[in-house]
């Protein structure tokens, strides 16, 4: 119980933090906790299984083989079609509703879950804490501010948004192709110089965070931001260069995304009003307990108190309700995709896989089951790996 | 503080209360149930009576009395899914199927499209002349149809007044009058001078002017039981229109009095052999039998009771659960109900006209060239296609208008035998794939790769959706074609392509249906395709076509106009192959054995009138006594 | 605390007319009008002319935008075509362009009760299971009990409503036959009262229908969709309250509690549990006013004539009037779940002042 003492006024306790690295103190005590490790693993491979290149590998099908008179064949049937390259092959969870194998397109799919669902926590992350601080912090005036700007975005009709999205980018795509220009290849180089500026800004930023005089967390939040924003900004001059609009690039973009950049774009401007409204109900309630009053005392300066103080206190439900958010990020995806905003048929992902499957749950139950299953097991590991991240972040439960 | 603390908590001890006395209210259906008993009583007194005094109208009236809250388990009763909330119940507004569903049992038009030969035949008219240039129709209506209102207060059903040729003239003249903003009015621009009045801006008319044209239609009573019209051009078919809502008579003095409101319960003067009783929005729809209508004798049906269920899966179950008499099968559950030994029995799969069809435009590159669109038409295996994925027993098509449209060729195999399984006449889908590569050459492309990206687009839906997907593979199977499948919500999509959007802004090949208004081949290759006067989606023109389309519209031979269509068909179809039809629609439904009869796929409203139950059955099913 | 609500109410003005403002220009800007269409067919100019002419879609924008706001009276003085409009605040939302002969204020009065019943109840559950469970996985932390308690919470936000809906049907009204599949039954508890309104044609307002008979037909028919929409609302209750929970355990003034000898049960309830509550709470505001308000997909499953198919129905049928009419329900209900929620910081945590 050597933490149980300094809990209470923490900043007038730096010499002893200092003394042991915070982030090695989180790591063994997140290695010690056995299911948030089990869970942590699994995300691991799954996204391992879900780059590319290794999909093609492990699926047995293409997401897109459709074999007609296999429709809806149960688990462990084979394959009937005519094309001599499945011969032999069988279909090991089953056919969907056009003979598509459905453990190939679950591993496919799990290509546009896991980043929908990467995205949508960041973007909400991000984005949700950074309002919630500031408004929650600022002075009443602001604050109100603020919160009826969220209650403004709240009540906004999205689906009127996203119809609008839509129809003015996929416009501006098909417009782009027909007008015959070359199509769009990214010099080699891009990659490389995308790939140095993020490993700079997060070496740089967790060696800023590393430091312990004053709430270096920040550091890698903008470092981040700036090479993600540089990047895009490069990305756009490229394009532009080649004769095209500005819009043309966003769809450019599109593209090298998979389809999913506009996506996101919706995703982020769902999604982080209710984490912006969670961080400032926190931050109310913390900003005026007893070690902050003291913090403030002894004269902290505001960005220390919210990166050192507050923000710890804002983290826990932040994760929990990220994590929780992740299946409904899921879901939104596949809404999205089906009014036309996102990837297009026949991509699989476990969201539209789920809405286009439901009304089989009775004659074909494995064409639901199979994604909800793989849904259900991601978002679990989710939970567990963000109460483990929580617990092991939180050094009022160490020594446990 | 303190007193907000108290005031929450006491807002919440009310909440708690609420929830409380909720769960407390289950100790009393005791009492409800014994209600219930007692109404069974009653009203099984009651139904003997109706049996025994089935023609004297008076005393039908009188038993309504008696049961001033009806009780469904006494009267023959048909449960039925509507789909959605019918938009309208007014005649001269109403667009859609739902709301025509409703409208044909509530109001009755000078004719009626037969549900089993899909021809117009005598209704309120009891019969009609047409001149030899048929340019005028001449209708003698039954004298003894009475206008009839529903009594909410009291549930009665009181006959108002006869319905006379009047209420015909202004029922067609309301719907041309521009105030009353008719969608369907421009059907009536075959009256002469409709269109004039339809388009006119009244606000800058004299009132002399605007009664003027009021009087200028062609729609005349000769006495109270005569109506003659006047046609701005020869039409054969316009007894086929004189069936539809749009020229239905109206009960002038309830429209004016109430204004858009008087389509309600208990305020609404019908005429047809149903009345309205209850329209709880968005939720159900009650009619019951109009003892007044004059063929009340032949109808069995004493109250038909329909729910709005949009989901498809929901009201399966609940006709699962005998809640409903018939359903839709959803398209993932009719492998199940096909061998499932009870429901495989009370499936059927029945034609109606419609026709599920890709169309192209036919001026962008490379779907310009018509051997291209002949062989994409061709590699679309139709008959895998409803055999696997559409499954409810869709017919192949080869044409636009399906059979039962007078005209039609479908099935003809003259007219593009490739897209015709061999069963029906056709070459079969692998010789057609073969013809297809053939095709593609003679176009100049050696492989389907090097069209490019063909886009496809549909309006966004679970069933296009799937269809799209599997015509997609087909043609990168057998023409290894790349296909981008694009998906927009439908009034986008419906701007998207019209044939005035940018060229670069439209896909390749687009989705649509087309349904009857009426029966004939004018309201199909004419209006949908002659390039001079339809929507012209597919941006062709085909002057041949257009030619051919004048001429069978001003032909009065009957087998001429059929020779005329088909040699229209052809061309679109085969030749220019400017669409590709893919099926006839088909309605896929379960229906529970005590209906002893029912309609299936008609061109006008459906008739649940019609319909006969062995209520025995029924009620024995139920555990109703 | 009354200034404050003043305060907030004066707030909400500008709020609902950027909302209803950015909804006007929004839902116009997508392609496609409401009368351009009627099915698949394209309708004559002439005719779309007609239907414009009536709806006052012809005149300019902003004239349109004014006559919704304070009614033709002020803002298209002399033209009397058409339907006419009182204005939004004098409570007319205009009329349906689909629903011919229904106006918004009728859609409404009908179907936002029946959400509001459904949702209510929803959120009842949710807080009866979530809380105490939430509770029960904190004190029982890294347990097999905390686990399990994750696992069902997860289960619960990760079954897509449009799954668990139809499966709930299947095995309890289809198989055991122990509730209807579908519909809804809400009686008004003051039927008299409606029945005068029926009688007479007209529409009953809104605080009739409010308010169900309990009857054991209602309850019957909401089980099956109060628990579909309840499952996933308690998940996060349970998670939530979990988490922050255990956050506030360890709090020093627990601890303080707790060397005070307070049993446990009081350390909870009375410290522990108050405290943990903030980030609940916040979820919960908004919970109540998207459920209260309609929820799209088990409306839609379980034929529920609610206001949540409305939202989604009118952007796609262009009914324009409807659109910003269940926008501005939905911005009501925002607001004032917002302002509870603010309310109920200060009284869960002394310290957050109400300014």
């Amino acid at each position: 119980m050597t933490t149980a003492t300094d809990t209470s006024p923490k900043d007038l306790d730096l010499a002893a933090q200092r003394s042991r690295s915070p982030l090695r103190d989180a790591l063994t005590q997140f290695l010690k906790n056995k299911v948030a490790l089990a869970a942590l693993i699994f995300i691991i491979i799954e996204v391992i299984i879900a780059i590319p290149p290794v999909t093609d590998l492990v699926a047995p099908f293409p997401y897109d083989k459709t074999s007609l008179y296999d429709n809806l064949a149960p688990p462990g049937s084979p394959y009937t079609g005519r094309d001599p390259e499945f011969q032999g092959k069988v279909f090991i969870l089953g056919a969907d509703y056009l003979g598509r194998d459905l453990l190939s397109r679950t591993l496919y799919g799990a290509q546009v879950s896991l980043a929908v669902g990467f995205v949508g926590a960041t973007v909400s992350l991000l984005v949700g804490m950074l309002v919630g601080l500031i408004s929650g912090y600022s002075r009443p005036a602001i604050d109100n501010l603020i919160m009826r700007l969220v209650d403004f975005l709240y009540a906004l009709p999205i689906l009127v948004f996203i119809i609008l999205m839509q129809v003015y980018f996929k416009a501006v795509a098909r417009k782009e192709s027909a007008e015959g220009l070359e199509p769009f290849t990214l010099p080699s180089w891009f990659g490389w110089v995308m790939f140095t500026l993020f490993a700079v800004a997060l070496i740089a930023g967790i060696y800023m965070a590393r430091r312990e005089d004053g709430g270096g967390a920040q550091y890698l939040f903008v470092f981040l931001a700036g090479a993600m924003f540089a990047s895009f900004l490069l990305f756009v001059i490229l394009v532009m260069r080649t004769g095209r609009s500005f819009m043309a690039s966003l769809v450019e973009i599109d593209n090298a995304f998979g389809g999913m950049f506009f996506l996101f774009i919706a995703l982020g401007l769902l999604n982080w009003i209710g984490m912006a409204r969670i961080t400032r109900g926190q931050v109310l309630s913390v900003k005026n307990k007893e070690y902050v009053e003291a913090a403030k005392a002894i004269g902290a300066t505001d960005r220390r108190i919210i990166f050192q103080h507050i923000l710890p206190n804002v983290l826990g439900p932040a994760i929990i309700y990220e994590t929780l958010a992740i299946p409904g990020y899921i879901f939104t995806e596949a809404f999205l995709s089906f009014i036309g905003l996102g990837i297009n048929p026949p991509r699989p992902s476990w969201g539209n896989m789920i809405s286009e499957n439901y009304q089989g749950l009775r004659a074909a139950p494995w064409t639901v089951l199979v994604p909800s299953v793989a849904l259900t097991i991601t978002v679990l590991a989710f939970n567990f790996l963000g109460d483990g991240l929580r617990d092991a972040f939180d050094p009022r439960l160490r020594g446990e | 503080m303190s007193r907000n603390k108290w005031i929450i908590l006491v807002l919440v001890l009310a909440l708690a209360v609420v929830a409380l006395g909720a769960c407390g209210g289950q100790a009393t259906p005791e009492v409800v149930e014994k209600v219930i008993e007692k109404t069974v009583v009653v009203t099984q007194v009651v139904e003997k009576e109706v049996e025994k005094t089935v023609v004297v109208t008076e005393v039908v009236e009188k038993e309504v009395v008696v049961t001033p809250t009806p009780e469904p388990a006494t009267k023959v009763t048909l449960n039925l899914n509507l789909g959605t909330e019918p938009p309208t119940l007014d005649p001269a507004l109403a667009t859609d199927t739902t709301s025509i569903a409703v409208i044909g049992g509530l109001f009755a038009g000078l004719t009626w499209i037969d549900v089993e030969t899909n021809e117009p035949v005598p209704y309120l008219a009891e019969s009609w002349e047409a001149s030899d240039d048929l340019t005028e129709f001449t209708f003698k209506l039954r004298q003894d149809n009475n206008w009839v209102k529903y009594n909410t207060g009291t549930g009665e059903i009181e006959v108002q007044r006869p319905v006379t040729a009047h209420d015909v003239v202004y029922g067609v003249k309301r719907t041309l009058d521009p105030r009353t903003a008719s969608d369907y009015a421009y059907v009536l621009y075959i009256i002469k001078g409709g269109e004039e009045l339809n388009t006119a801006d009244l606000d800058a008319l004299s009132e002399e002017e605007v009664q003027a044209l009021l009087d200028g239609v062609g729609v005349e009573a000769l006495d109270d039981y005569t109506v003659k019209f006047t046609l701005a051009d020869p039409a054969p078919y316009f007894p086929a229109i004189a069936s539809m809502w749009v020229a239905m008579p109206m009960p002038q003095e309830v429209i004016e009095d109430k204004q858009e409101r008087w389509i309600e319960p208990g305020i609404i003067w019908t005429n047809g052999p149903m009345v309205l009783v209850e329209w709880a929005h968005d939720d159900h729809l009650v009619l019951e039998k109009n003892p007044n209508w004059w063929g009340a004798d032949d109808i069995q049906i004493d109250r038909i009771e329909y729910v709005m269920i949009t989901e498809a899966s929901t009201a399966f179950a609940m006709y699962e659960a005998n809640e409903l008499d018939s359903a839709g099968v959803p398209l993932d559950e009719i492998d199940r109900v096909k061998s499932d030994p009870v429901l495989s029995k009370e499936f059927h799969s029945a034609p109606i006209p419609c026709t599920y069809y890709y169309g192209f435009i036919n001026t962008k590159a490379p779907v310009d060239n018509a051997n291209v669109r002949r062989a994409l038409s061709a590699a679309i295996d139709r008959k895998g296609l409803v055999e696997n994925v559409t499954k409810g027993g869709q017919i192949p098509a080869n044409t636009f208008a399906p059979e039962m449209i007078f005209g039609s060729a479908a099935g003809d195999p003259d007219i593009a035998p490739w897209a015709l399984p061999e069963e029906m006449g056709g070459t079969g889908y692998d010789k057609a794939v073969e013809m297809a590569k053939g095709w593609l050459q003679e176009a100049g492309y050696n492989d389907g790769s090097e069209l490019g990206t063909i886009t496809l687009m549909h309006n966004t839906s679970e069933g296009h959706a799937r269809i799209a997907q599997a015509v997609a593979a087909m043609w990168k199977d057998a023409l290894n074609v790349d296909v981008a499948i694009e998906n927009q919500e439908w009034k986008v999509y419906l701007n998207t392509i019209k044939k005035d959007t940018p060229i670069e802004e439209v896909p390749h090949v687009f989705r649509l249906g087309w349904c009857a208004d009426y029966p004939d081949q004018n309201n199909w290759l004419n209006e949908v395709f002659n390039p001079e006067i339809g929507s012209n989606r597919i941006r062709w023109n085909n002057q041949e076509f257009a030619e051919l389309m004048r001429k069978a519209r001003a032909s009065l031979d009957p087998e001429e106009r059929k020779a005329l269509y088909k040699r229209g068909e052809q061309i679109l179809v085969d030749e220019e192959a400017a669409i590709a039809p893919i099926y006839y629609y088909t309605t896929v439904t379960v229906t529970k054995p005590w209906v002893t009869y029912r309609t299936w796929g008609t061109v006008g409203p459906p008739g649940h009138h019609l319909w006969k139950i062995d209520w025995e059955a029924k009620k024995a099913a139920l555990g109703l006594k | 605390m009354l200034q404050f609500v003043i305060r907030r109410i004066i707030w909400t003005i500008p709020v609902l007319f950027l909302v209803t403002f950015f909804t006007f220009a929004l839902v116009r800007a997508i392609p496609g009008g409401p009368f351009d269409f009627a099915g698949d067919k394209s309708l004559p100019p002439t005719v779309v002319k007609n239907l414009e002419a009536k709806y006052h879609l012809n005149d300019p924008l902003w004239q349109q935008f004014c006559s919704y706001l304070i009614g033709d009276a002020v803002c298209r003085p002399g033209k009397q075509n058409g339907v006419a409009s009182k204005g939004v605040l004098l409570g007319d939302l205009g009329p349906s362009f689909r629903y011919r002969g229904r106006t918004v204020n009728d859609i409404i009065a009908t179907a936002l009760p029946i959400s509001a019943q459904l949702g209510f109840m929803a959120v009842m559950l949710g807080m009866l299971i979530g809380i105490p469970a939430g509770i029960i996985a904190a004190l029982k932390h890294n347990t097999p009990i905390d686990y399990t308690a994750t696992f069902i919470a997860v289960l619960g936000v990760s079954i897509s409503n449009v799954v668990l809906g139809p499966f709930l049907i299947w095995i309890f009204a289809l198989k055991l036959g122990w509730f209807p599949v579908a519909t809804w039954a809400a009686e008004p508890l003051f039927s008299n009262i409606a029945e005068k309104y029926i009688a007479a044609g007209e529409q009953v307002p809104m605080w009739v229908n409010l308010i169900p008979k309990p009857t054991k037909e209602f309850f019957m028919h909401a089980v099956l969709p109060v628990v579909t929409l309840g499952t996933a609302l308690s998940a996060s209750l349970a998670r939530l309250t979990r988490g922050s929970l255990l956050q506030v355990i360890r709090e020093d003034y627990i601890r303080t509690a707790r060397a005070k000898g307070l049993r446990e049960r009081a350390v909870i309830v009375t410290h522990a549990l108050k405290n943990s509550l903030i980030p609940v709470v916040t979820i919960l505001g908004p919970m109540f006013a998207g459920v209260l308000t309609g929820t799209f997909v088990v409306e839609q499953i379980f034929a529920i004539p609610g206001l949540g198919r409305h939202f989604v129905t009118s952007v796609g049928n262009r009914d324009y009037p409807v659109v910003l009419g269940t926008t501005l329900v939905y911005a009501v209900a925002i607001v004032i779940a917002n302002m509870l929620v603010d309310i109920t910081y200060a009284w869960l945590d002394p310290r957050v002042r109400l300014e």
